[in-house]
């Protein structure tokens, strides 16, 4: 059995056809590691009983003569995915006890594949979060540092590919929520173009900025992952076909919004981020600053559209049809109480927020003005795309925080400071390690996040390469 | 139609101020949550920090109408009814997470009373 810490897809790809190991060995090795680490990571809600059962269909297929890059590979779900026949709580009370009534496309994608899942994961609460710190079962701990966050909302997917848990793992993304664990726990994460991957049977956060996004370790991984799940899906009528933005040649060129890290960016993450871009120069790339005004409104924007949209896509959880289902002595108070025993602080909060934002008389000076600041952001970002190919930036300010240390709802919001750009505009952008900095005596990761024209993940892909093999980590 | 920075300068008068307790219940009531008590006090309180933060886009114009909106068009489609693979199997899981159930009806509240 190979060592699952030197393991990727990419080997394990090759293993596979080779013959020199089986799905179900695969599945098993991952089980026992996950078996042994799991209950101090808090990484998987659920470990699936039949994923040898899923291994041994896959090897039939391989002995029938079929070979993919992800047949008989194990995967990590985020548990807002819905698997048919399993349960997906979203990392919710309220949804505790559902069971996914079928498959989401990307599972089903996935499935044509031959991929073996292994469980779900953990996450913030219907994805509102940023360190899985709000999830109804227990945080999830950072594989580098126990006292520390995995991050999130996907803290469950990034910690079960960096622990090896798992070969590669689905994450979703609102606002970051693939890319902060990916920095957070060291591996690559990529939200796609808004549009590019299918959200039919993702449970919904905010339908403005949701994207199902890959994890793994290599950017190569992230790659064939993303590969197989990405489409037009006649089910998600936000989906958008492979050829739908125009194609750019190779990136070159890389600017950097220098003003907006004045402030805020621990020194050592400059540090990496500085070394990274000379990484890049080294390469032939050229490194330019760039402005880009909009952006000391991206977070305010950013946060008004998720309570709004929070708060309108979770009304549907109201204890009738499905879920946590409570009675009171009316049918107001059914609903009230379903939601109230349901639904976490953070959650609640958001939906009142939310509630208030979308109210008559504010909604023109909440709503209406968070669109139109993300309208001059999408100009000014497409703008800038006209000169640049990637906009860099450190994916997060600092490295992964201790669990507890950022105990009130607004100081987790400044956090996001880097990430919420692409979720507003809908860009693509990836996350891959770009080092690390010390804390109290131990080794943390850091990200670099790269981000680029809509339509353009291949470009991303090539420079995260790029910049993957001439870094030493 | 508002003018834009007269309705700025009413607007700031909103990002500023209380949330008071009356506004936290009824909002409580349209969200369709039951509040504990010392829950509406700490709410009142974070509403009051978070939307002050987010309040800074007051200071936002919006661009020109020709510069905006991207283009959009209709994706809408025919309803055309088909089998769906990955739904298979779907409708007895729908009915088995009903609440209260009676055959394939859910079972809910009455809510239309019927004249005697």
């Amino acid at each position: 059995m190979p060592d699952l810490s030197t393991l990727t897809i990419t080997k394990a790809q090759t293993l596979l056809a080779e013959g020199k190991t089986t799905a179900v060995e695969l599945v098993r090795a991952y089980q026992a590691e996950a078996a042994r680490r799991n209950p101090e990571l808090n990484a998987y809600l659920e470990l699936f009983a039949d994923a040898e059962e899923q291994a041994r269909a896959a090897d039939a297929r391989r002995a029938a003569g079929e070979n993919g890059p992800l047949l008989g590979v194990p995967l990590a779900i985020k548990d807002n995915i819905l698997i048919g026949g399993h349960v997906a709580s979203a990392a919710s009370k309220m949804l505790e006890q559902y069971t996914a009534s079928y498959d989401a496309t990307v599972i089903r994608k996935l499935k044509d594949a031959g991929a073996v899942f292994l469980g779900r994961t953990n996450m913030d609460e219907f994805a509102l979060g940023g360190s899985t710190e709000n999830s109804a079962f227990g945080v999830t701990k950072n594989p580098h540092d126990l006292s520390r966050v995995a991050g999130g909302t996907s803290g469950g997917s990034a910690a079960a590919v960096a622990a090896n848990l798992a070969l590669g793992a689905l994450g979703s993304d609102t606002g970051g929520s693939v890319r902060n664990p990916a920095s957070f726990c060291g591996v690559v994460g990529l939200k796609p173009t808004y549009g590019a991957v299918s959200r039919s049977g993702v449970i919904a956060a905010v339908s403005s900025f949701d994207q199902v996004g890959p994890l793994a370790k290599t950017v190569a991984d992230t790659e064939i992952l993303f590969n197989a799940i990405r489409g037009l899906d006649p089910l998600d009528s936000t989906s958008t076909a492979l050829d739908y933005y125009p194609a750019r040649s190779l990136p070159k060129k890389i600017g950097v919004p220098r003003s907006l890290m004045a402030e805020g960016v621990d020194v050592d993450v400059r540090e990496r981020f500085d070394a990274a871009l000379n990484t890049f120069v080294a390469e032939g790339y050229e490194v330019v600053d760039v402005e880009l005004p909009s952006l000391s409104y991206a977070l305010a924007a950013y946060y008004i559209t998720n309570f709004a949209e929070v708060s309108t896509n979770l009304a549907r959880f109201d204890g009738v049809r499905y879920g946590l289902s409570k009675k009171g002595t009316s049918q107001w108070e059914d609903y009230a109480q379903s939601r109230a025993a349901g639904f976490g602080p953070e959650t609640r909060r958001r939906i009142m927020l939310g509630t208030y934002v979308l109210s008559a008389g504010y909604y023109d000076a909440y709503y209406g003005k968070a669109a139109a600041a993300r309208a001059r952001l999408r100009r000014e970002i497409a703008d800038t795309l006209r000169t640049v190919d990637i906009i860099a930036t450190p994916t997060m300010p600092a490295p992964a925080f201790r669990a507890g240390e950022k105990s009130d709802a607004l100081s987790m919001y400044l956090a996001d400071i880097f990430t919420v750009t692409a979720n507003l505009t809908g860009n693509p952008a990836l996350s891959v390690p770009m080092g690390v900095v010390v804390r109290d005596g131990v080794s943390l990761p850091v990200g670099l996040q790269l981000l680029g024209a809509h339509g353009d993940e291949a470009g991303l892909l090539h420079a995260g390469r790029v910049f993957e093999e001439n870094t030493v980590q | 139609m508002l003018n834009t920075r007269g309705a700025s300068c009413g607007l700031f008068l909103y990002y500023g101020r209380m949330i008071s307790r009356e506004e936290v219940e009824g909002l409580a009531r349209l969200a369709r949550l039951a509040l504990q008590p010392e829950e509406v006090a700490s709410l009142q309180q974070d509403m009051e920090s978070i939307l002050g933060y987010v309040g800074q886009l007051s200071n936002v114009t919006p661009l020109a109408v020709d510069e905006a909106a991207p283009v959009v068009h209709n994706v809408m489609r025919a309803d055309e009814p088909h089998a769906v693979p990955e739904h298979e199997g779907s409708h007895e899981r729908i009915l088995a997470a009903f609440p209260e159930r009676e055959g394939d009806y859910l079972s809910v509240r009455t809510i239309i009373q019927k004249d005697a």
